[in-house]
């Protein structure tokens, strides 16, 4: 088993360096030193991954064209979408704030959706996109950064503090979003980096 | 005594996590896969850390003092700060979502910035003190501090939607943008800390003896 063929890696958080075991499917090579997940095989990851995707552009064009939550207070009504949050907060003097939202909640998700699909639709078709290393390096930083759970759950707590102002009401945006976060938090979790790689030697990169 | 990747100078990427043997140019190392540029450690890990906290520190007072929203009715207006806002959820009887602003606001930044002061002093005095606790704190503190950015988006999503004039306003404080440079300084804190500086103390104290690498553990599904 352990003969001098058999690949090798390294912990990226303690270094430890370990022979890599073959994994059975939905298995996981753990660090032998500090317990930090290496890697994980799981099957049928490109296909998994592109179906929620493709999902997920869908339901973030509903989240993004319709209003998230309308306000109506005894005839007056204001509602907002998204983009609504960061234009109030320019019209209301914090451009600042507006520029973290927008790109936090708004064009980090739509970013990381796009590279992703940019990756993964040429691979499934055998096909190898050019810029895939750079697509990769893009998905790795806004996987971190992008927040639109996060968003979701202060829109949530928003919808229910506003209630004391005046009725609140759930809209089509809302719903979208937290069907987005849901289908996103899928693809990230069945999106398997070593299956880029090994499908991109397939196809001789 | 465990074989580490930097003891047989092999480089493991941070982007894709192939192990990489350098040549000789060592200095623009890029990986082999995908790329990205290859360091021993995160470069400048321990200064650029303690920089981001720095700046963390010095903005979480006015971020905690001013005002993050302000909201007027008819009836006249008031300011609150972060916690203004979890007491005011704590005295209209929300308390399930006064806990959760609490604790992504006010406990969760001042934890952040604790733990990781911690880790680097540990690290920079080669302590030996239970290595994987505080690797596994560490790995915690990266995951829950993007959830702190949650009272930064109540404060737009009321701004957006409470625009009743000559009602209702809310309108955001100029407390919101120190909060929300915070909540980013922090997340660029632990993105520049390196855990593996957790373990180089632990290994250059232990003796060279040439061990070959072992099998990582298998986890069942």
């Amino acid at each position: 088993m352990a003969s001098r063929t058999t690949p090798l890696v390294a912990c990226p958080e303690c270094d430890a360096l370990q022979r890599e075991p073959a994994l059975v499917a939905g298995g996981s090579a753990d660090c032998i030193r500090c317990g930090a997940e290496l890697y994980r095989y799981k099957p049928g990851s490109l296909d998994r991954t592109l179906a929620f995707l493709l999902a997920a552009a869908i339901v973030l064009v509903l989240a993004n064209l319709y209003p998230l939550l309308e306000m109506d207070a005894r005839g007056l009504r204001s509602s907002t979408t998204i983009y609504g949050t960061v234009s109030a907060l320019v019209e209301q003097g914090a451009p600042s704030v507006a520029v973290l939202v927008l790109a936090t909640a708004l064009v980090l998700p739509v970013v990381e959706l796009v590279a992703m699909l940019y990756m993964l639709l040429p691979l499934r078709l055998r096909r190898l996109p050019p810029g895939l290393r750079i697509a990769f390096r893009i998905v790795n930083v806004v996987q971190f950064w992008g927040m639109a759970e996060v968003f979701l759950l202060g829109t949530l707590i928003a919808f229910v503090k506003l209630h004391d102002v005046a009725p609140v009401h759930p809209r089509i945006g809302l719903y979208a979003l937290g069907v987005f976060v849901f289908l996103l938090a899928a693809a990230d979790a069945w999106y398997e980096p070593r299956a880029v790689w090994r499908c991109a030697r397939e196809l001789g990169a | 005594m465990i074989a580490t990747a930097a003891r047989r100078g092999l480089l493991t990427c941070g982007t894709c996590g192939l192990l990489n043997r350098p040549c000789e140019a060592i200095d623009d190392a890029r990986c082999a896969r995908c790329e990205s540029r290859l360091y021993w450690r995160k470069p400048a890990s321990v200064v650029r850390t303690w920089a981001f906290l720095a700046a963390a520190g010095v903005l979480y007072v006015p971020a905690n003092l001013l005002p993050v929203i302000h909201s007027g009715t008819l009836f006249g207006s008031n300011s609150n700060t972060i916690l203004g806002g979890v007491l005011y959820f704590w005295r209209t009887g929300s308390w399930a979502l006064a806990i959760i602003v609490f604790v992504a606001s006010i406990v969760v930044p001042a934890t952040k910035i604790a733990v990781l002061v911690m880790l680097l002093v540990t690290s920079q005095r080669r302590s030996r003190w239970r290595p994987a606790d505080r690797t596994r704190l560490y790995r915690l503190t990266t995951y829950i501090g993007r959830w702190s950015m949650v009272d930064i988006y109540i404060g737009a999503v009321s701004v957006a939607l409470v625009q009743l004039q000559p009602f209702a306003a809310i309108e955001p404080g100029p407390g919101a943008i120190y909060f929300g440079a915070v909540v980013i300084l922090t997340m660029l804190a632990s993105e520049s800390f390196d855990p593996r500086l957790i373990w180089d103390a632990v290994d250059d104290a232990g003796e060279d003896v040439n061990a070959g690498p072992v099998f990582a553990k298998l986890q069942h599904p």
